[in-house]
């Protein structure tokens, strides 16, 4: 079968992918590249935040589905047959998709492991004895995650900002509602979701686009297939300001740790202005919160956090915020002097040699993620499923102008828009703790 | 060909006390330069480096706070620089790594302006032998107490993350009393002892009595790279000294039993064997031995549907995750997973099994295959990551060997059925080690949606 192929190139950093819209909808992204590896990423518009009965969709349907494409025909796992091959497969969900990949280093069988990858994405075996199995080691993920303190100070905080968008729940739901999920919700949700229309499939490595369409065509029919059941997209209507400026639980933890979030109620839907959104909150996250940066600075040398600090910005389907973490013996104290640093910040304004340099970075981590073929296919897939092309981020980086950054600082950094979570050790003064949420 | 795309290193200096590795390739747009101090693992020496190698960051001359050298590596487009104080064997290892874009592909103008390499090796130059320090000559007193509370705050947090905490204390339970069983960041105690005196000599005894490697990943050829390390580090002129050596472990007479309680919901279960016991652990691993046990450790516990994997998670449903990890330098195995504290005996049970049906000799020809697969899939992939390449190499020279991949792989897939299963029948248990969760575990899951 021919295949119209469009090419896009990006010559300064000796780099191009290909892109091929295949007659059953299915989208393929190839990026040849001369490394050892090649890397395979199947994605699937059904995540976290989807549901055939929308917010009463149980909790961790996306995910326990992901786990159950793992069961073969006969009831064996599938990886069998990938490691059969020489390769490895594995997969993920978020809160917009579910991807499968899988890797291995052997050309002779990477287009069999290719096929065995949509084979196994294209059909789903599942019984309620599976189900029920699945259960149980899904239960113990779930215990694994609430047992880690840095994880629990994470979830606690989307919940804060959050009061009804589905990003507040947990991607692999909670006990309680994996015990609500059926073979049948299952089956309903794979029939609605896993069609090729709603899927994408990103390669890189030493390949060529013809060899992989010719897979994709021994796979799939060229036909779109048709479902009586019709995903739903849940947009529940969500206030700008948090849920509850203040929230805490108390673990087995040495120090106590932290998280402050940002929400920003202004998120675009159109693709171009969702990446400029990406792109300003990025670096504004790095300017204001990085170790290079006053904050940073002013905590460090005064002994109020620990070294060890994490930030970032995350912007999805009706979600927007940013997040810094860390330990600091008074958490109440390190949120008091952040506000006051925004304020302040608010006050003289930012500075442009931060704006610079943190373009600057932006750009590297950009660069360093075309060496590896399995970032490249995750990239490939995730932008192109936000609708953008692999390439656009650079461009936008350097369009982005200093003001727009100052835009959006004025706009999000409200304390109306700030909260914290804490992880108070069992031990620890209760008098020290804010008001526990009601 | 396994290793066709590894390039061998070229060495300069070698047996000077300071030898350089470079491995020049045009395969990725980041470049890597490393340099590792190596000494004698000794649980005060590594906490007075784990001390030094956050003092190190606070500040240097040039650059004299941790804000202004951030900032200097910002511009340098996001330059990273890591210090890692870590265990190989019974050698501590202090490696000062940074990661930088290749000249090249910077933004249209800027490559020409701006020569990385250099520049990077400037900071790291500073970092290592020009840290802020007091009129008396010591490291600065309030970066040393900073650190030391830094330090402190990191040894009691070692306990929040389960996972991580079961798999060290496993090896220090395993190898208490020998160098691989020491604490890297110490002791509460020991960290509050020391003083600005203690830790600029130990930082000086480090410079002028460890084994330093330099290891170059990137574009630039070994002159050009070894003209850099010259203009930036030719001052420095260690001792060249003996590498550390070594010493195999030998499992105890008796099953090591140790359980911890903590609140925590899911247990975790950790088995420990050894390759050697008291009867002869004089024997060095033989290169056989080594490459069955990599066989074995990846059809038991690496690869994608390993044998513990199966059994614990696909047939008995009992974890989420099962790991398995061999220390070809300690001739140690083990095994650790996150388990329901009710199943402890079951999952416990079921790890013995499998290694018994192993040692009996109850080995599948296409699982044996998988596993060899697996393994040649990695050291194939090693040739798209500088990092990969860069510790191959490394660790190669810290234990005086210069075996290329290519050569360690075909001594892998020489190896056979009756290999593993007599490995896996001269393994010792050694230590059980069970951090039991004290939270109660909710079967139900309560009524929320």
């Amino acid at each position: 079968m021919k295949h119209t192929v469009m090419t896009h190139p990006y010559p300064h950093l000796e780099e191009q992918y290909h892109e091929i819209r295949h007659p059953s909808g299915l989208t393929v992204l190839v990026c040849p590249k001369a490394l050892s590896t090649y890397y395979a990423t199947l994605g699937v518009r059904f995540g976290a935040l989807d549901g055939l009965q929308g917010d009463k969709t149980p909790r961790g349907v996306a995910h326990f589905l992901e786990h159950k494409m793992f069961e073969g025909a006969d009831g064996t796992e599938v990886d069998r047959v990938f490691s059969a091959l020489g390769a490895e497969v594995n997969a993920f969900t978020s809160y917009e998709r579910t991807a499968y990949q899988c890797s291995c280093t052997d050309g002779e069988n990477f287009s069999a492991a290719l096929e065995a990858l949509l084979q196994m994405v294209l059909s789903l075996t599942v019984t309620e004895a599976s189900v029920k199995r699945e259960r149980r080691i899904i239960a113990e993920e779930i215990r694994m995650n609430g047992d880690s303190p840095y994880e629990r100070c994470y979830a606690e905080l989307i919940r804060a900002l959050y009061v009804t968008h589905g990003v507040r729940e947990e991607i692999c739901g909670t006990r309680a509602s994996i015990n609500r999920i059926t073979a049948g919700v299952l089956r309903d949700h794979y029939q609605a979701y896993y069609r090729p229309d709603r899927m994408m499939l990103a390669v890189c490595g030493p390949v060529a686009p013809e060899d992989v369409m010719a897979v994709v065509d021994g796979c799939l029919s060229t036909e779109m297939p048709v479902s009586h059941l019709v995903p739903v997209m849940a947009m529940p209507t969500e206030p700008g300001e948090v849920r509850v400026p203040e929230t805490s639980v108390t673990m087995g933890v040495a120090k106590p740790l932290f998280c402050l979030g940002v929400k920003d109620p202004e998120v675009p839907t159109a693709p171009t202005e969702m990446l400029k959104k990406d792109v300003c909150m990025t670096v504004l996250c790095e300017m204001l919160f990085s170790c290079s940066g006053e904050l940073y600075r002013e905590l460090f040398e005064a002994g109020a956090i620990t070294p060890g600090w994490s930030y970032g910005s995350s912007l999805g389907r009706g979600y927007a915020f940013h997040a810094v973490s860390g330990e600091a013996d008074d958490p109440i104290e390190v949120y008091a002097r952040c506000k006051d640093y925004l304020h302040r910040m608010r006050r003289e304004g930012l500075s442009r040699e931060d704006f610079e340099r943190s373009r600057r970075v932006l750009y590297a981590d950009y660069v360093t993620g075309l060496d590896a073929a399995e970032d490249v296919a995750e990239s490939m897939l995730s932008y192109a499923m936000d609708g953008l092309g692999l390439y656009d981020l650079p461009q936008m980086v350097q369009t982005v102008t200093f003001e727009d950054i100052c835009r959006l600082f004025d706009r999000s950094f409200t304390d109306a828009h700030v909260a914290l979570s804490v992880v108070w050790p069992e031990d620890d003064e209760p008098t020290k703790r804010p008001e526990k949420e009601k | 060909m396994i290793g066709n795309h590894i390039p061998t290193p070229i060495r300069v200096g070698q047996g000077s006390g300071r030898e350089l590795l470079v491995m020049t390739t045009r395969r990725f747009k980041t470049a890597r330069l490393t340099v590792t101090l190596c000494t004698e693992a000794d649980e005060t020496q590594a906490m007075l480096c784990s001390l030094v190698c956050g003092v190190l960051r606070r500040g240097c001359e040039g650059y004299p706070s941790l804000t202004a050298l951030n900032r200097r590596l910002d511009e340098l487009y996001g330059t990273t620089l890591t210090v890692r104080s870590y265990l190989h064997g019974d050698t501590h290892v202090l490696a000062l790594t940074a990661e930088m874009l290749e000249d090249c592909f910077l933004p249209p103008g800027q490559g020409q302006a701006l020569c990385l390499l250099e520049s990077v090796a400037e900071v790291m130059a500073h970092m290592l032998f020009h840290p802020l320090r007091d009129e008396t000559g010591m490291l600065r007193a309030t970066a040393v107490e900073a650190e030391k509370q830094a330090q402190t705050d990191s040894i009691r947090a070692e306990s929040n993350d389960p996972r991580t905490y079961a798999a060290a204390h496993l090896r220090q339970i395993m190898c208490e009393g020998e160098p691989h069983g020491i604490r890297l960041g110490g002791t509460e105690t020991a960290v509050a002892a020391v003083t600005p005196r203690v830790l600029t000599e130990a930082w000086e005894r480090l410079l002028t009595r460890a084994v330093c490697r330099f290891a170059y990943v990137g574009r630039c050829d070994a002159p050009t790279v070894q003209a850099v390390i010259d203009q930036y580090f030719g001052h420095w002129t260690p001792i060249p000294r003996s590498r550390p050596l070594t010493v195999l472990h030998s499992a105890p007479t008796e099953l090591r039993r140790v359980e911890e309680p903590r609140p925590v919901e899911q247990g975790r279960l950790c088995m420990g064997w050894a390759l050697r016991d008291t009867s002869n652990a004089h024997e060095p691993l033989t290169p056989k031995e080594d490459a069955a046990m990599t066989v074995m450790a990846e059809l038991l516990g690496g690869m994608q549907g390993s044998l513990l994997f199966r059994r614990l998670r696909e047939e008995l449903g009992l974890c989420y995750e099962c790991d398995g990890v061999y220390d070809g330098e300690k001739g140690t195995w083990t095994v650790t997973c996150g388990i329901h504290p009710g199943n402890r005996e079951a999952a416990e049970a079921a790890v013995t099994e499998v290694m018994n049906r192993l040692a009996e000799g109850e080995i599948d020809s296409d699982d044996l295959r998988m596993a060899v697969t697996s393994l040649g899939n990695g050291y194939r992939q090693m040739a798209d990551s500088p990092a990969a390449m860069e510790s191959f190499w490394l660790r190669r020279m810290m234990n005086g060997q210069e075996e290329s991949p290519a050569a360690r792989w075909a001594r892998i897939s020489a190896v056979t059925a009756e290999d593993v299963c007599r490995v896996a029948g001269a393994l010792r248990p050694d230590t059980v080690y069970f951090l039991r969760g004290t939270c109660p575990a909710d079967e139900e899951g309560g009524t929320e949606a």
